[in-house]
């Protein structure tokens, strides 16, 4: 009869493998769902901010992309001053689009012959590139929301 | 692994040798953690997407209270007649539309509760969960509400070419200012 010693530390050492590589695929499965939730969180709350300031606002602009990246409507020296939701997420990589920039495509014509300034905050290509670097890189969807404006 | 061998042979009575048994094991452990993973995955998409319909909710009232005063505007007066109820709608339909929740088409309802109100209820029919449907859960409804108010209680038009606050009550109770114009 052959000895059997070992025989289950092999057997794991097989089943660890898959097992190890799950949980961690698990992990950076919900890091990823967690960050995705707080840029949406965040995209809303931008442009809430920017639906309380005058269209063209350079300064409120600012506030908002780092609202979008941050989370946080600190800015020092033009810069956001916290550390972005995603590592590697910049000004960049969001858009804002209201009527002094986007003309047309921002104004909403009533049938009345109303019209109402539209603004809306996207979130553009932002990538997870703390991604184990065997794996493809993760790109979030984007994001867009648009709100009224004044 | 003495001691786990012994373990094993005893704890499963279905083995009939020591060999395999991890195997066993790791097959229902896998099973199980495939398992929470997806029931994580689904749940987080149902917030995701019940957010997503609660800002849809919260824009149209938004673009309803701010398209409600003035039902006619006139460049060369100051004043304007009425409340545009019909404008409201209109307004909060078309920004619901451009905030649609991706993939699924929400449905959206504008009421005025009262006169000087914008309630908005969106509704999303057959949310489903990628996942978890394979085990027989079946597609789910998801709604949302929010109601704007004019503030301060105002029931007659508001002055044309005037700012004015008002405040839109979402169903979370939190008040988000807007102004008027």
């Amino acid at each position: 009869m052959q000895s059997q010693r070992g025989a289950a530390a092999i057997e794991f050492a097989i089943v660890a493998i898959p097992l190890i590589t799950l949980c961690f695929a698990g992990l950076e499965c919900g890091l990823a769902l967690q960050r995705f939730q707080a840029l949406q969180f965040s995209v809303a709350a931008a442009v809430r901010y920017l639906s309380l300031s005058q269209p063209g606002d350079s300064s409120a602009r600012l506030t908002a992309q780092c609202l979008v990246i941050t989370g946080t409507p600190n800015v020092i020296l033009n810069q956001c001053a916290d550390t972005p939701i995603v590592p590697g997420a910049q000004l960049s990589n969001t858009d804002i689009c209201d009527v002094a920039q986007c003309s047309h495509a921002q104004q909403m014509s009533l049938a009345g012959g109303k019209h109402l300034n539209l603004v809306s905050v996207s979130t553009r290509d932002i990538e997870m590139t703390d991604f184990p670097q065997w794996l493809d890189v993760l790109v979030f969807p984007n994001i867009q929301y648009s709100l009224v404006q004044p | 692994m003495k001691t786990l061998n012994s373990f094993n042979s005893r704890s499963l009575p279905f083995s009939h040798g020591v060999q395999g048994s991890i195997a066993i094991l790791a097959a229902l452990s896998f099973s199980a953690l495939i398992g929470m993973m997806a029931l994580a995955i689904d749940l987080t998409r149902f917030f995701i997407a019940q957010n997503q319909l609660q800002f849809l909710s919260d824009s149209c009232a938004l673009a309803g209270i701010a398209a409600l005063p003035c039902a006619s505007i006139n460049s060369t007066s100051t004043s304007c007649a009425g409340m545009d109820y019909a404008g409201a709608v209109e307004a909060g339909q078309r920004i619901a539309q451009t905030n649609q929740v991706p993939g699924n088409e929400a449905i959206t309802d504008v009421s005025f509760p009262q006169s000087n109100q914008v309630q908005c209820q969106a509704h999303l029919v057959g949310f489903v969960p990628s996942v978890l449907q394979a085990f027989g859960v079946a597609t789910q409804n998801l709604q949302a509400q929010s109601i704007a108010t004019v503030w301060p209680q105002q029931t007659s038009c508001l002055q044309c070419g005037h700012s004015h606050f008002a405040g839109a009550i979402n169903s979370t109770g939190s008040l988000i200012p807007v102004l008027v114009r």
